[in-house]
Order: C-alpha cells, then structure tokens, then sequence
C-alpha cells in the first residue's frame, strides 16, 4: 500500500466517524498541533485549548475535504488559523519572519578570510539508536530541536516531521520559501552544533 | 573559488536539491578539493535524516478522544 492509498483509506475512515482513525491521525499530528500553537499564542494552556478546538473543527469540516493537498497540510492550515484568531483577539500578533535576524550559529567556525577554523569531525557510525554521553542519539536530536527558536523549529517539525511540501509549510507560518529555506537550514545547522558537542 | 563560509551557507540548499546545477556543480567541485566542508555537508546530511527519523507522535488518551468525538458530534 502507498502512502497515498494508506491516507485516502484514512480520509474515508474519518469521513465514517471511525474511532480509531481519529485516534491515528491524533497520534501523528497533535504534539506538533500544540508547540504550533504554543509558538503562535506564547502560552500552554490557550494552545492546548485552540488544539482541541482545531481537532473539532477537524471533524466537523472532514466531508468537505477533498485530498487536494495531504491531510496533515489542511489539518495545519485549520489550526494556524484558529491560533491566530484566538492570538489576535487577545491583542497579540506574531510573525514567523521575526526569526530570521540573529546568525547562522557558525559565526566562530571561520577565519577572516572564510576559512574553517578547525576542520569538522568526521562523524562515522551515527546512528539513531547510538547511545552518547548515556543517552540515544534521537534524544539529543529532540532536545536540540525543543530548544530551537520558535521560527526555526516550527519550520523544521512541518517540513522535516510532519512532511509537508514547502507551499504549505509557507502558507500556514505565512513566510516566503526564501525565508524558510533560511530557518531551516539555521534549525539544521543548531542541531548539527549539539551534536558536534556531544560527539566530541 | 569559493569561500568555505558561503559553502556553509549553502549547504541545505545543495542537500535539498534547490540549487541551479551550475551552481550545484560547483559547489561539488569545491567539496571535492576542501576535505573541511566535505565533512560538513556531510554532517548536514546526517543532521537531516536524524531529524526525521525522530518520533514526533504522541500516544493519545482514551478520554481526550472521546471528548472531542463528543464535542465533533455535538455540532452537528
């Protein structure tokens, strides 16, 4: 089964009121739903609320989608807009593209002249169940992630985790490619720095 | 010849594969002769796939479920 054919069997699940494809799609989607919204509302608790409200909305909207782009891209798109609502009638405005001032986190690894400083490490045998510094590998992943700015790491969970296609990833944070190209590339670049530390 | 530091820059952008083939060109040319950022599109490289090999996915509550289902009901 593809993974085309493994979500239109979810969408007609869900369109039947299944259970456990609820269930599924909650499983996928709902961590990523609440730092989307905590990154747009700046708070917790509003975030784990407006991610409630976006899975009803979900729900009740489900026969009306009609799998023009993947479901996680409609289901982001309905909790952007709800986040923003709820931020806007809170007097709070946010924009994904306030995470672009700040440096690349590679400031210190070049000379003068651009040169590296020190030549990187060949990272040889990583792999995600590597145990470093007694913890998995993945586990320094995901604290380096957690501790991204919200810009990058909003970009990098849509785009890296969740697999949606760069126009949507745009769309739903409201930045241009150029600008999300830049987040990711910066988010990628903090991880690889915890990494280079702990690899060391 | 390129500079190291725009190298660096550029380097998602070559892994992604939204750079024109002249300019991807030579950028692999630059990395064939500088072992530094070989090593570091390298590294990018694996930053990328340990990325997504991370599990993003929350078990959910029996009880969440059912209030939502509830409340998705509830509407119509």
């Amino acid at each position: 089964m593809t993974a085309r054919d493994d979500e239109s069997a979810l969408v007609a699940a869900l369109k039947a009121g299944d259970r456990e494809a609820f269930s599924e799609v909650y499983r996928r989607h709902n961590a990523a739903m609440v730092r989307l919204a905590g990154s747009i509302l700046r708070n917790r608790a509003s975030a784990e609320e407006v991610t409630q409200d976006a899975w009803v909305s979900v729900l009740r909207k489900i026969d009306s989608f009609e799998g023009r782009s993947l479901l996680a891209g409609w289901i982001f798109t309905i909790l952007a807009n709800a986040a923003r609502s709820r931020a806007r009638r809170d007097g709070r405005s946010v924009s994904f593209n306030d995470g672009l001032s700040g440096g690349d986190g590679l400031a210190d690894a070049f000379d003068g002249t651009g040169r590296w400083v020190q030549v990187p490490e060949l990272w040889e045998e990583i792999t995600p169940e590597r145990i470093v510094a007694g913890r998995g590998v993945l586990e320094h992943v995901r604290d380096a992630i957690d501790a991204l700015p919200e810009a990058q790491r909003a970009v990098l969970t849509l785009r890296t985790q969740q697999g949606l296609e760069a126009s949507e990833v745009c769309t739903i944070l409201e930045i241009s490619e150029g600008n999300m190209r830049v987040l990711l590339h910066r988010a990628r670049v903090a991880v690889r720095n915890r990494l280079d530390e702990v690899l060391k | 010849m390129l500079r190291c530091d725009h190298v660096a820059e550029e380097a998602s952008a070559l892994i992604d594969g939204n750079l024109s083939w002249w300019h991807a060109l030579r950028l692999r040319m630059h990395l064939l002769m500088c072992k530094s950022c070989d090593r570091f599109v390298r590294q990018l490289r694996i930053t990328k796939s340990l990325t997504e090999a991370v599990d993003d996915s929350t078990a959910p509550a029996d009880v969440t479920i059912d209030q939502i289902l509830a409340r998705a009901r509830k509407g119509e």
